[in-house]
């Protein structure tokens, strides 16, 4: 019978057997992988060359800056600090794999890749939009139409009425 | 004679101070150059804020200016902060709506808007028990949805009925408004445009395409328009007996003026 303690060391074996011989074919074929299972983060260029911090500590950190901030912005009202998740997505909103010609922009490609190799769930996004500022600016509050446009369709239907027999 | 308002004296100090220090800054830029420019601070857009406490943010609702039937001031908040019904009235948010109210004994009726009333004594941040309902210094009253944990102790607690649950998914919101199922919401006075020096947005659409109802300001600053016709019109508090000193006040035609 296997002593507990035995069963990681005999665990690593197996493992290590299994990867030797190459099990699965997903696994062989799997380059961009560490363990052949988990395929390995590939975030989605954001624009510019770079990012506002050197981007390994904007890997380590991101969480900080945005949480110390937003804070400081919902609770005393001070805006236009260094971060802001709204320049996040200004820079990482980028279209859906495979749609490159879609309208609709997601930050998914970019935040996702990571998020989901780590299991860490992401909850900004289920509260702020993960649309660009100008983009969701198009949709805007209009005036509504005028009552003179209202008037001018009116005439224009009792125009109608009168000339139809 | 009218003489030019002198500064308050407690600004004088930081004044001499702050041109002292430009001066400094400008005398350090020249020395830099030529040829060589730093862009720090001057290319990135300097943050506002913090909320000051020495102005109190309010609405004047004159309801002699407010039409019948006409609702552009909710429009403009809905499509504002992006807050959309799903065609149940019970549990659909509500961040402002229109109120119709009518004297019996004479039978005059008036339409009036209702929304947060951004209190100076808010009950619903006395009962928040995560401290996510809270009064900001320049006396709007918001929801920190980080932390709301969606226990509507608030809804309870409000006696104007202006906080609504976010009972369903939420999509396409307005990125200066974050909205999300399981938090409760309300009028935020649209603190994103105050912050940049605007006005709420029914405030605006109210004058361009309503009665121009709305007057919005600074209660604490006795020369504002709106502290002007405040004392003018002696607007009224919704349930004044409550004590809660709304920011909101309300002018009701016809309303004989108490002092």
């Amino acid at each position: 019978m296997t002593r507990p303690r035995d069963l990681p060391r005999r665990l690593a074996a197996t493992l290590a057997v299994l990867l030797l011989c190459g099990v699965g074919a997903d696994a062989a074929d799997n380059k961009d992988s560490i363990d052949g299972r988990v395929p390995l983060p590939r975030p989605a260029k954001g624009k510019g060359e770079s990012c506002i911090e050197p981007t390994a500590s904007m890997r380590r950190y991101h969480m900080d800056y945005l949480a110390h901030q937003r804070d400081e912005t919902v609770r005393q009202g001070i805006r236009g600090r260094k971060y802001s998740l709204k320049e996040c997505v200004a820079c990482h909103a980028v279209p859906e794999p495979g749609q490159e010609e879609a309208k609709t922009l997601t930050v998914e490609p970019f935040c996702g890749q990571c998020h989901t190799y780590a299991a860490v769930r992401i909850d900004c996004f289920e509260c702020h939009t993960d649309k660009p500022v100008d983009k969701a600016r198009r949709t805007g509050w209009q005036a509504p139409p005028q009552k003179e446009s209202r008037r001018a369709r009116l005439g224009a239907h009792l125009g109608a009425l009168e000339r139809s027999p | 004679m009218k003489m030019p308002p002198s500064p308050p004296a407690n600004n004088t100090v930081d004044g001499a101070r702050r041109r002292l220090l430009a001066g400094a800054a400008a005398i350090a830029t020249l020395s830099l150059a030529p040829g060589v420019v730093l862009i720090t601070a001057a290319e990135a857009k300097a943050p506002t804020g913090p909320a000051s406490a020495k102005v109190r943010w309010g609405l004047l609702v004159d309801s002699a200016k407010c039409g019948d039937g006409c609702d552009v001031c909710v429009d403009a908040c809905r499509t504002e902060n992006g807050w959309t019904g799903h065609g149940r009235p019970r549990t659909d948010p509500q961040w402002i709506r229109m109120v119709s109210l009518r004297e019996p004994a004479g039978g005059a009726s008036w339409t009036l808007p209702m929304m947060c009333q951004h209190c100076r004594f808010p009950p619903c941040v006395d009962v928040c028990p995560t401290g996510a309902s809270f009064r900001r210094a320049d006396g709007i009253v918001l929801v920190d949805k980080h932390i709301c944990i969606g226990c509507r102790y608030c809804m309870m607690a409000c006696p104007y009925n202006a906080r609504s649950f976010v009972h369903e998914d939420v999509a396409e919101q307005r990125p200066h408004a974050p909205r999300g199922k399981g938090t409760v919401e309300s009028c935020t006075l649209c603190v994103h445009r105050i912050d940049a020096g605007g006005i709420p947005a029914c405030v605006e659409a109210c004058g361009r395409a309503g009665g121009g109802a709305l007057t919005f300001g600074d209660l604490n600053d006795p020369d504002s328009e709106i502290a002007r016709r405040a004392a003018a019109y002696a607007a009224v508090r919704v349930r004044a007996d409550l004590g809660l000193d709304p920011a909101v006040r309300y002018h009701i035609p016809g309303r004989a003026a108490k002092r």
